[in-house]
């Protein structure tokens, strides 16, 4: 197996007495695409920001292909020359486009002609080289950051929350330029909101939460209570009553969307939860299969096959009954590492 | 003297490019501008690394360099006499009563101005600025450079704030410039000998175009500011 890209041990983060981030272990592998999803204040930006060689951890250690990150001057500057960092909401210099994305290059001393032209047709912003910056709308200036970051051509590129300001129609674009990135061999790791983007685009996903690392995906997530009911445990969620294990106290819940099984007919199963639904939305996920969105009162994802998907000839708006056993729910308490 | 009187007397000295006017114009020009452009190199990187480098003593400096702001042209005009004087440390080089014992004093009066002004002007950088150059490679000196030139409308500022100061300065000019005619008097040593001599015309002359040259040097930080 390759060296890890990076390698994080023991890595503590902590701003005004506030441990931000506090990962036990944590390898990013060369040449794939990590999606890094979570709620907002999870720590995400700041491991970006490590991993960019911006932010010194508080203690613990960071290897960058198999070397200790030695944060010192000049070391520091020759490492942060293999790492692209593009922001959420990206500062471009108070210049022109074609300005802004011949910086990273003049910085290396490279020829900037050509690299600043194909950079700007990858985003498909050719004409806009000689524009002001500074005029751009939001989902411009994202997309010409994007473009000051592929200039450069880094081995590693790291995008927080890349999508976010783009409009919707240039959504796909920077998409697939993650893709692309992620087939040329190079290391991308992106942040995200959306949960079907991260399995889409990702060949492996983190979830943060509060700073850790989380075990499995943190995705339908439900908040409410547990109750013993007839001596079984349950978790009420309105209008959901869902089976649990028994003993489970939780004011939250996750379920792994790969545990849950989607079907035409109620299952007379041994599964616990049965829920009758309709599929809001049916989402390509890159690996093979498909992200369904099933209202059942609530929203739950499930994933399936492409191939089932056919066979058994679902589409959106299809009532559809959600399966799962109550040891596909994951209890997320105080005592959960990943919410503590 | 009316002050009607005053004025077309200004103005006809000033057309007909009187010799002591235009020396005493040319030695302010030259002392403030050489003093704005070494108290520039000096409190520049200062007020920057103030600004972004955290050590300890940071804060104590940062309020010295502000309190050095409101330094009175006259305590640097004695501490460059005494520094200047035959006596003094520097009694040797007999620079005392030259243009060039004026550009030190006033070099010394602008720096700390220059430094707090800088300081302040880059503390309210955007902090993402200084990331984004070192993401796209940038070493951290040309991100500092990208930083300033980021903030260039500020700095700008900040200088022409410093040769306005320097060019209006009477203090220094007078204790260690000696208002010696066609030497070392400027526009303000001038301002003031004619006044106290009544001569309140050539005085208003000169004020004018202290005037003039103070808009001069804001037209054209205005046209080097960055459009927004």
């Amino acid at each position: 197996m390759d060296m890890p890209a990076y390698r994080l041990r023991e890595l503590r983060v902590e701003r005004a007495a506030r441990r931000v981030l506090d990962i036990t272990a944590l390898d990013l592998l060369p040449g794939c695409v990590t999606a890094i999803v979570g709620p907002n204040g999870a720590g995400k930006t700041t491991l970006l920001r490590v991993l960019a060689f911006l932010l010194r951890p508080t203690s613990g250690s960071v290897e960058f292909v198999g070397r200790p990150v030695a944060y010192h001057e000049p070391a520091l500057s020759t490492l942060r020359r293999q790492v692209t960092l593009v922001a959420q909401t990206p500062v471009l210099f108070h210049r022109s486009v074609r300005a802004n994305v011949a910086y990273g290059l003049r910085a290396r001393r490279r020829a900037t002609d050509g690299g600043v032209e194909a950079a700007l047709a990858a985003v498909g912003m050719t004409d806009f080289a000689e524009r002001a910056a500074w005029k751009l709308s939001g989902g411009e200036a994202q997309r010409v950051a994007l473009a000051r970051a592929l200039a450069i051509d880094p081995p590693v590129y790291l995008f927080d929350e890349p999508t976010k300001s783009v409009d919707r129609q240039h959504v796909p674009i920077v998409e697939s330029l993650i893709t692309q990135l992620g087939a040329a061999g190079k290391t991308v790791i992106f942040t995200t909101h959306n949960f079907a983007q991260a399995y889409r685009l990702s060949d492996m996903l983190i979830s943060l939460s509060d700073g850790h690392i989380a075990p499995f995906p943190l995705i339908n997530l439900l908040r409410g209570t547990t109750e013993q009911i007839d001596g079984h445990s349950y978790f009420l969620s309105e209008p959901l009553r869902i089976e649990v294990p028994d003993g489970t106290v939780a004011r939250t819940i996750a379920i792994d969307p790969d545990a849950i099984i989607v079907s035409c007919d109620a299952l007379h199963s041994s599964a616990r939860n049965s829920f009758a639904g309709r599929i809001l939305k049916a989402e390509r996920d890159e690996r093979g299969g498909l992200l369904l969105t099933i209202d059942c009162g609530c929203n739950f994802v499930a994933r399936i096959t492409r191939h089932s998907y056919d066979e058994m000839a679902l589409n959106v708006g299809r009532a559809v009954y959600v399966t799962f056993k109550s040891s596909a729910i994951h209890a997320l308490d105080e005592d959960t590492p990943a919410l503590r | 003297m009316s002050f009607g009187d005053a004025l077309l007397s200004a103005l006809r000295l000033l057309t007909a490019w009187d010799p002591h006017v235009v020396s005493a114009v040319a030695v302010s020009l030259r002392v403030s501008l050489l003093a704005t452009v070494l108290a520039t190199a000096l409190g520049l990187p200062i007020g920057f690394f103030l600004a972004v480098r955290r050590f300890p003593g940071r804060r104590l400096l940062a309020v010295g360099a502000n309190t050095l702001t409101a330094l009175p042209t006259v305590v640097v005009g004695l501490l460059t006499y005494a520094l200047l004087s035959r006596r003094g440390a520097l009694g040797i080089l007999g620079l005392l009563y030259t243009q060039w014992a004026m550009v030190i004093g006033e070099t010394v009066l602008v720096t700390p101005l220059m430094a707090a002004l800088t300081m302040a002007v880059v503390s309210g950088a955007d902090p993402q600025i200084e990331e984004t150059a070192l993401t796209l490679g940038a070493t951290r000196l040309s991100a500092a450079f990208t930083v300033l030139l980021e903030m260039r409308s500020g700095i700008l500022a900040a200088i022409a704030t410093g040769f306005g100061r320097l060019v209006s300065e009477l203090g220094i000019a007078l204790m260690v410039g000696g208002n010696i005619a066609d030497s070392t008097r400027t526009m303000t040593t001038a301002i003031a000998l004619e006044t106290s001599k009544g001569e309140f015309a050539l005085g208003f002359a000169l004020g004018l175009i202290l005037l003039a040259v103070a808009l001069a040097v804001n037209v054209a930080v205005a046209a080097l500011a960055p459009p927004r």
